[in-house]
């Protein structure tokens, strides 16, 4: 067993390799180059070009890949951001947290709302209490983003005034960002649960429970409920993942400085070295994220478990 | 023998999903929509869709201009409809893409076993690394914003999903003896994938396909949110909905129509799958 | 059992991992900002004003950047020798007074001698000489000091600097300086754009940097002109217009540039001040003559006269701009005037040309880039449709202006929108339609057209040292470039900004200066 997690540690290395270079020929394949975006429209050619000199932007392609790859695994230097000069490292270490604290309040929230509503709804089924809960969750599913955002935004911050319309810095600056945010997924997990309780209650163990009486069936159910909240752990932690860089239009909204807006600015500005800084640090949180989600499905399910073993 | 068996299986399924109103909901509404992008064209000319008009912008609904006109003067329900055809072309363009190459990896990845396994998925790993709104970004401003590239761009972002999704079924169903067996019995490759792989998660691909392409419709509508969609004046429903966001607070209906037309589409895609995947899964008794 | 404790403590392990040890960003100042200071968010006291910034700053150095949004901060923190006003007036700042030489080409500044930097150092011509010479040598900022033969220092307050040749605009130019510390920027190196330096010598100090979110201001004390009425301010990084409409409407923000679809909505509400601010910006399209179908003047003129600016106006702006005529404003650009040949709307004309040109049934003339900031879609979209109704039919390409700049000098393109704020004098025109200029995009080459008559022209209106000489001089080439019918001037933008009712703000041309305001 622990040779898989081993492996599968390692084998995270030469995916963070793939996305770099995945990264890097994207950004190369769109045109503009750092100095323009740097110095402005208003910026003299020869300054433009001296800058890109200096910035090492004239060397070819896969030298600068190269150069990039080593800098990276070998000393751990991911260069500095051509907007600032600074190093990227610095920005994306300061965005980070900022991130997390909004993701981890987004997941708890979809999971605290979301996953008692699916085993009510998936126990009380074609009842309204089933009904209404999947109407709903349905509904919330399909929503954009940026619309369910908005209107929050103009109905508390604005019309209620009780809520801060931006930045995170107080912790009520959190709440709009947190049911925006993690309202969607809340409906994902929400149907999630439904689904995986409903297969867990019309599987035979159950239906014999039934058939065997009250205590037996308590013991039955407390295992039923364990084995259909199992594939929900690990779906809340795909979540997780997703959340983590996919705040972008939340983040935005909301002028969080969290990683999804840094990298969205650093795309649209052509500020390759934190794009691939920020790809980076984003592949290396999901991946791990994965592999945990990967190791639970092993330690829950044996028979996982054995073929990792394997 | 075998067509007869497949066409009670399908009628099988029919029944039951008729059976289920969400689902039958979902159908009809998903059918009319499909129909109205269709004919699009037969229900109000696309030039309506471009043509302003100073004197009328910001109108509320009329006679004559059904969902009121947008801030250019033009005709919103032309544009809503309009748009809905390349909002739907873009989804169900993305997905069969994904599906596509998503389903090729997943048939070599579950029939030629472990190394290539590693590696396939290794690569798809790579890929999914990057969350798929992102990636998408990434490659759409990389190729340019036209609707192909978008549609390449989303699709390429989705297809590690359905890889992984369809290798996990495919290796829940078959495994080396399956094969071995289906070697015994004279088939090649291809036709073992085909014949015999392929049907038993047909119901998995098809449940996938209604929740991607709502899926890739948001990711679309987002991505031209963000500016990366498709050209202007191309209506496309995200590009609707951007257009609209700053006139929210004085003209809502422009966001009100678009997203209503979005929500229909995402939701009924969604009862339609949740309804195939209770009418194809095998455990149900009726 | 055993399995899932160990699982939920990894699991809390982690977690603990990513939420509690959450690095604290990096403090560029190194030390802690003294006095009280308000926090945003909280309701203001009146000592302090809330402000927003539309895009993240880019860096305190005013030798590297010319963008809008660091300019804002930089008027409050940076000065050069003079302030020029609205009507061209020059009004002291570190200079008290200047003479210019009989032959035009030797500027002698006399600085005050009571100005102080923010970090103590008195300022001397040291400075001065400093901050000039690192202008030559920066990319964004030599094109306004790329005259300069020599700057020198006479005394400790007396600065001379030498220009090549005569040249007019120099002094308008020689504003756009700012005059930093030379002690501190060496002294911080590398790190001088990213930390607090106080280098500058303005009414306002930064107490507090980070350039992605927060800039706040404190007024400086030893001022020369006095304190600032306003002791802090407060700049926040919001880049979605409409949470920062909520922000300033639920009053967490003072002051705010309202997005024009609102504009209606804040200037009818009682709480709040609202005044659309005239600029010089010029919203434009270029046609370039030396590609496709657009060699053909005729089809230039056509499409000029399909252009209807008040149209354009509407659609793209709310009705808010000003429509222009020609591309260098009238009123307030030294050499421009509103008599200078113009094109006005006119379908008839439009498809008049068209015949001319031997197309009376439509021509397609091509790809038309446009940067997609702001409103320039809608002008593209608007100026799409314009050109539709007469017959003639393009594809309208979206970009980031950052992108297709580089080609856009190199001639590379069919035809273009985008726009520029031009600083008061027509020299200024020079960056856009200059032969010799490398911003330029309209170099007249491959054309039929005299270019070197035009660099003649400009040359000779810069080393004029007559001001009514001057003026004609520059009639005559606007006639001129006005009637190639290449560049189509659309509007000049207004700012539509509000403001707390209880605020006193001025504002000038293109900028603010908040020494000028004041609580009630």
């Amino acid at each position: 067993m622990w040779k898989y997690v081993i492996k599968r540690l390692l084998l995270i290395i030469p995916i963070l390799l793939g996305v770099t270079i995945l990264i890097f020929f994207v950004m190369e394949l769109s045109p503009g180059d750092p100095a323009s975006t740097i110095l402005g429209a208003g910026a003299t050619q020869e300054a433009i070009d001296m800058l890109n000199k200096e910035l090492g932007y004239d060397r070819p392609m896969l030298t600068r890949l190269g150069s990039y790859i080593a800098n990276v695994f070998l000393k751990g230097d991911f260069g500095n951001s051509y907007r600032s000069r600074l190093p990227v490292i610095d920005s994306i270490v300061v965005s980070i947290p900022i991130s997390l604290r909004v993701a981890f309040f987004a997941i708890t929230f979809a999971a605290v709302v979301g996953i008692p509503i699916g085993v009510l709804s998936a126990v009380k089924q074609y009842s309204l209490l089933d009904t209404i809960p999947t109407v709903t969750s349905l509904f919330l599913s399909a929503l954009p983003g940026f619309w369910l955002g908005m209107m929050l935004l103009y109905l508390f911050a604005l019309k209620l005034g009780i809520l801060p319309s931006y930045g995170v810095e107080t912790w009520k600056g959190f709440i709009l960002p947190t049911i925006s945010l993690g309202l969607p997924y809340a409906a994902q997990e929400m149907r999630f649960t439904r689904s995986s309780m409903l297969e867990t209650i019309r599987s035979d163990y159950v239906r014999t429970a039934r058939a065997k009486g009250a205590a037996e069936r308590r013991v039955i159910w407390r295992h039923a409920l364990k084995n259909a909240l199992l594939p929900v752990i690990t779906v809340t932690g795909t979540i997780f993942a997703a959340m983590l860089g996919g705040a972008v239009v939340t983040e935005s909204l909301y002028s969080i400085p969290g990683l999804g807006s840094l990298l969205v600015t650093s795309i649209k500005i052509k500020d390759t070295p934190t794009v691939m800084g920020c790809t980076f640090v984003l592949a290396a949180m999901c991946s791990l994220v994965l592999l945990v989600v990967d190791l639970l499905y092993a330690v829950v399910d044996p028979r996982i478990k054995a073929k990792y073993s394997k | 023998m075998e067509k007869q068996k497949k066409q009670s299986q399908f009628k099988e399924v029919w029944r039951r999903l008729k059976k289920s109103k969400p689902a039958m909901f979902g159908l009809i509404v998903l059918s009319l929509l499909i129909l109205t992008a269709l004919f699009a064209e037969q229900i109000i000319p696309y030039k309506k869709a471009l043509e302003m008009n100073a004197a009328i912008r910001l109108k509320p609904p009329s006679l004559e201009h059904i969902f009121g006109t947008d801030a250019y003067g033009r005709d919103l329900f032309a544009r809503v409809l309009h748009g809905g055809r390349r909002s739907l072309l873009i989804g169900f363009g993305a997905t069969a893409g994904a599906l596509f190459f998503g389903w090729i990896i997943a048939s070599i990845v579950s029939y030629y076993g472990t190394r290539v396994d590693n590696l396939l998925m290794r690569l798809m790993d790579i890929i999914a690394a990057v969350p798929m709104t992102l990636m998408a970004l990434a490659v759409v401003s990389a190729l340019g914003p036209t609707l192909q590239n978008l549609i390449i761009a989303i699709a390429f972002a989705r297809i590690p999903t359905f890889a992984r999704i369809i290798r996990s079924s495919m290796l829940s169903v078959v495994d080396a003896e399956y094969i071995e067996a289906a070697h015994a019995g004279g088939a090649g490759a291809l036709r073992i994938i085909l014949k015999h792989i392929t049907p038993n998660v047909s119901g998995t691909m098809i449940v996938q396909t209604t929740m991607a392409t709502a899926q890739l419709i948001l990711i679309a509508a987002s991505l031209s949110f963000l500016g990366l969609g498709v050209q202007l004046p191309t209506p496309e429903w995200g590009a609707l909905l951007s257009e609209a966001r700053e006139f929210m607070r004085t003209t809502p209906l422009l966001m009100v129509f678009p997203g209503i037309f979005m929500v229909l589409t995402s939701l009924s895609l969604n009862l339609l799958g949740d309804g195939l995947r209770d009418a194809l899964d095998p455990k149900l008794k009726s | 059992m055993k399995r899932k404790l160990f699982l939920m403590a990894v699991i809390t392990l982690i977690l603990s991992l990513l939420l509690g040890c959450a690095p604290k960003a990096p403090d560029p100042t190194g030390s802690q900002p003294t006095g009280s200071k308000p926090t945003g968010g909280d309701a203001p006291s009146r000592d302090s004003v809330n402000l927003a910034l539309v895009g993240v700053v880019s860096s305190l150095d005013p030798s590297t950047t010319a963008l809008t949004v660091d300019l804002e901060l930089f008027h409050q923190i940076y000065e050069s020798f003079y302030y020029v006003d609205d009507f061209s007036v020059l009004h002291p700042r570190l200079a008290l007074s200047h003479t210019i030489s009989e032959d035009g080409t030797v500027y002698t500044f006399k600085m005050r001698e009571d100005a102080l930097f923010h970090n103590g150092e008195p300022v001397t011509a040291d400075d001065a000489v400093f901050s000039f010479e690192l202008a030559m040598q920066s990319g964004v900022m030599s094109p306004y000091v790329g005259v300069v033969e020599k700057v020198e220092k006479v005394d400790d307050h007396t600065v001379a600097i030498t220009l090549k040749q005569a040249y007019t605009p120099f002094l308008t130019n020689s504003v756009q300086i700012s005059i930093i510390n030379k002690k501190a920027y060496e002294e911080a190196g590398e790190k001088f754009g990213s930390t607090i330096t106080g280098a500058g010598t303005g009414p306002y100090k930064v107490i507090s940097y980070d350039g992605n979110t927060k800039v706040e201001l404190e007024a400086f004390d030893k001022y020369y002109r006095g304190e600032a009425p306003i002791k802090y301010a407060t700049y926040t990084v919001m880049s979605d217009v409409s949470s920062g409409l909520i922000a300033f409407e639920s009053g967490e923000l003072d002051f705010y540039a309202v997005p024009t679809a609102n504009w209606d909505e804040i200037s009818n509400n009682k709480k709040f001040v609202s005044r659309l601010n005239p600029t010089s910006h010029i919203s434009y399209m270029l046609l370039n003559p030396a590609s496709g179908l657009l060699q053909n003047e005729d089809i230039r003129y056509a499409v000029q006269y399909a252009i209807d600016r008040d149209a354009i106006n509407l659609l793209a702006y709310e009705g808010l701009a000003v429509p222009a005529y020609h591309m260098m404003h009238p009123d307030y650009i030294f050499g421009a005037t509103d008599d200078t040949f113009k094109f006005t709307y006119s379908p008839e004309k439009a498809k008049e040309h068209l015949a001319k040109a031997g197309y009376p049934n439509g021509v397609n003339i091509g790809e038309i880039q446009y940067t997609t900031a702001n409103y320039f879609p809608k002008i593209a979209q608007t100026i799409h449709s314009q050109l539709a109704a007469v017959g003639i039919e393009c594809e309208i390409v979206g970009g980031q202006t950052s992108d297709l700049v580089t080609g856009w000098r190199a001639g590379e393109f069919n035809a273009l929108i985008s726009g520029f704020n031009a600083i008061l004098d027509y020299d200024y025109y020079t960056r856009y339609t200059s032969p010799a200029v490398s911003t330029s995009f309209l170099k007249y080459q491959n054309t039929d057209y005299d270019a070197d008559w035009v660099l003649e022209m400009y040359n000779k209106g810069a080393a004029e040292l007559d001001p009514e000489k001057r003026k004609e001089i520059y009639e005559e080439l606007e006639n001129f470039i006005a009637g190639t019918a290449c560049y189509v001037p659309v509007f000049f933008k207004s700012l539509p900004y509000a403001w707390d009712a209880d605020l006193n703000v001025e504002l000038d041309l293109n900028y603010y200066y908040l020494y000028e305001w004041s609580w009630n």
